[in-house]
């Protein structure tokens, strides 16, 4: 039987226009591939990672924190998984 | 004739006729069924949203295909219309109130829409706001059937829609061989419609306020892009005017005539060179700047090297990418290195050094910022230094002030040769430094400045920005931001003078004042010997060039700097324009 693994990080969304339909589509798109169960919470809202819908019903604006929470089984590389969807989020973006 | 202004969100001239869009929604009959049909209505959904998300990657494609690179939009809408969150809402509504699948999608879009507009003010979800309209139209027209309207060219004639606003997906299916421009009531210079139209080139006026109900399909409209101007039922003069500009601005012709220009130098009819070089934001355009026929790169933008990470560059990753430039423009063609020229709010290594900031403009940003952050500055003047070694490099400080400033960016660098001499790798000590001008302060202190350095580079954007207190993409303002203001000549007037008396110290314009062909003649009239610009603005202004004298150009110039409005010397230019460059009209 594998032990699950869970890992916690927090993220400054740095996109000048916040967690918005592009930042949002590239966050869902990544985690879906993922094995991991990926969570978000802004505050007390939390997020299904795998949803670009209800990322953007985080209503997280340019500045906010973020937790983002991945869960997986042992043999995955959870530190990595979290590290790719943190770098998208601290992203500046491509259309500020 | 009729004159509106709005936001210019993508340059260019459209002249036809006018198609007014349709901006009614879809009449949803059958709100709700009995409970036997549920389960069909389900599937009706399940097979609408993969449908629409079909369609929305399709478009996608043919999109990128048009225009070279990924847009994103659509490909965000596919990823919505597949979302497990959204089937699931939707689906429940379809269960717990009997709604019909149309209902059940549309209820449930609007309740996500209404959540957007019952946030406290502060933040602009018009975009978002767009977008969940979209997807709700597309679905619908899945569900109902619906074909999407294409816009029915008028028997072949070219067609210029108007319309309260655009989706994305909309603004997707226009094709730039019929519809020739739009202007919108509403959106913004940051909206997504604006982003594809800039992509698409198709000239495109938005933010125009209420204006449809003066026009009707079938008027004849300009769509002036770059002015932001839209005009109804022009008067025979206006029209003959635009007939002239267009073709001037029309790529296609010009195309040919670009190639031609490539191998013919940069010389004024009496024979004085002038300098043109490329501005690049990534290494691989150091081949289009040659490719134009540019003597050089005139601006290079390091800020690509800072973004979309989580870790400052290092070193090595600066010192590679000025390589990939110098190796493509070989040894003896200058690159001017700017070094780092955004605020801390874009680059999330320096993010953690200040809250947020109220004004970022006039806050901690470039020159600024590095002198704060000594290591993160040493660190890319130092692989300046280094890639010197391999071709004719100089280096720009951004956003300089004061000469307080520009004295500590030199004495850094001294520091830093210092320091690579005792580790003893390879590097060139003295390299031409220069400083932008893009403050007011530095413009009027230029005297000083010159001192200092070995050339000034004007950064007209920030500068028209700074000098008239108005950001271009506020439209409420933006009206006022103008290169052509006098105030604006005044200031490059003091540079170049400045720079004159200084033993003829070299100064080049960047920003987008010398890609325009109008004001070359009074940049050149100013004295200015060097220009840079996006390459593919070069063969016109080498063309431009090529039609004057010195003394035209200072004959226009002395002219415009004695006019008062912003108006008077742009209709001047514009006129001089016309006199020099008829070739560029015909």
């Amino acid at each position: 039987m594998s032990a699950k693994s869970s890992l916690r990080q927090s993220v400054v969304v740095a996109n000048p226009n916040g967690l918005h339909m592009r930042p949002a589509t590239r966050f869902a798109q990544h985690a879906r591939v993922l094995p991991h169960r990926v969570t978000v919470c802004h505050g007390d809202k939390c997020a299904d990672g795998k949803s670009s819908l209800d990322l953007l019903m985080l209503i997280a604006m340019p500045g906010a924190e973020l937790w983002i929470e991945i869960e997986g089984d042992d043999s995955s590389d959870t530190a990595a998984a979290i590290r790719a969807l943190c770098d998208i989020l601290a992203a500046p973006g491509d259309d500020a | 004739m009729d004159i509106r202004r709005g936001i210019a969100v993508s340059p260019g001239i459209a002249i036809g006729s006018a198609l007014v869009l349709d901006t009614e929604g879809v009449v949803i009959s059958r709100r709700t069924v009995p409970v036997e049909q549920l389960p069909t209505e389900k599937v009706r959904l399940s097979g609408a949203l993969a449908r629409a998300a079909t369609e929305a990657r399709s478009r996608e494609r043919i999109l990128t295909e048009q225009i070279g690179r990924d847009v994103g939009i659509l490909t965000g809408h596919a990823v919505m219309y597949e979302d497990a969150t959204l089937r699931r809402d939707v689906e429940k509504l379809i269960d717990d109130q009997h709604y019909s699948a149309e209902f059940a999608f549309s209820r449930h879009i609007r309740a996500i829409i209404r959540r957007f507009d019952d946030l406290p003010p502060g933040h602009d979800f018009t975009r978002l706001r767009a977008d969940f309209f979209d997807l709700e139209r597309q679905v619908l027209n899945q569900l109902l059937g619906i074909t999407p309207s294409e816009p029915a060219p008028l028997a072949g004639e070219p067609v210029i829609i108007l319309a309260a606003d655009l989706t994305p997906s909309e603004t997707a299916q226009l094709d730039p061989r019929t519809v020739h421009g739009f202007a919108t009531e509403s959106g913004g210079p940051t909206s997504h419609t604006a982003i594809m139209a800039g992509a698409l080139e198709i000239p495109a006026v938005v933010g125009i306020g209420r204006f449809l109900h003066d026009v009707s399909s079938g008027d004849t409209v300009i769509v002036d892009g770059g002015s932001g101007l839209l005009i109804v039922d022009p008067d025979e003069a206006t029209l003959e005017r635009y007939r002239r500009l267009r073709l001037t601005a029309s790529s296609h012709s010009v195309a040919h005539a670009d190639d031609a220009m490539r191998d013919v130098p940069p010389v004024t009819r009496d024979g004085v060179r002038i300098s043109l070089l490329g501005n690049i934001e990534f290494p691989s355009e150091a081949v289009n700047c040659l490719e134009r026929g540019a003597d050089g790169v005139g601006l290079y933008r390091t800020e690509f090297l800072y973004v979309n990470r989580t870790t400052d560059p290092t070193e090595q990753e600066h010192y590679e990418a000025y390589r990939a430039v110098l190796n493509a423009l070989g040894p003896t063609r200058p690159v001017v290195i700017r070094t780092l020229d955004i605020g801390a709010d874009k680059f999330s290594s320096a993010s953690a050094m200040l809250s947020a900031e109220k004004n970022p403009f006039l806050g901690l940003r470039s020159v600024r910022l590095c002198l704060k952050n000594l290591k993160l500055f040493k660190t890319q003047i130092r692989a300046v230094l280094r890639a010197a070694v391999h071709g004719e490099v100089r280096i720009m400080f951004p956003m300089v002030t004061t000469v307080m400033e520009l004295r500590q960016c030199k004495s850094l660098m001294a520091e830093v040769v210092e320091d690579l001499e005792e580790a003893g790798i390879p590097f060139k000590p003295r390299i031409p430094v220069g400083t932008m001008i893009e403050v007011p302060a530095a413009a009027l202190m230029a005297d000083v400045l010159a001192k200092e350095v070995d050339f000034f580079s004007i950064g007209t954007n920030d500068l028209v920005q700074y000098t008239l207190a108005a950001d271009r993409n506020n439209e409420n303002v933006a009206g006022l931001y103008n290169p052509a203001d006098p105030a604006v000549l005044k200031l490059i007037k003091m540079v170049c003078d400045a720079a004159k008396a200084r033993d003829n110290l070299t100064v080049n314009v960047c920003g987008e004042m010398s890609g325009e062909a109008m004001f070359i003649p009074l940049l050149l009239g100013l004295g200015l010997r060097q220009m840079s610009a996006t390459p593919r603005k070069i063969p016109e202004i080498k063309r431009a060039v090529r039609n004057l004298t010195i003394a035209d150009a200072e004959r226009v110039a002395d002219t415009a700097l004695k006019m008062e409005t912003a108006r008077e010397v742009t209709t001047y230019l514009r006129e001089q324009q016309r006199r020099y460059s008829p070739d560029a009209a015909d």
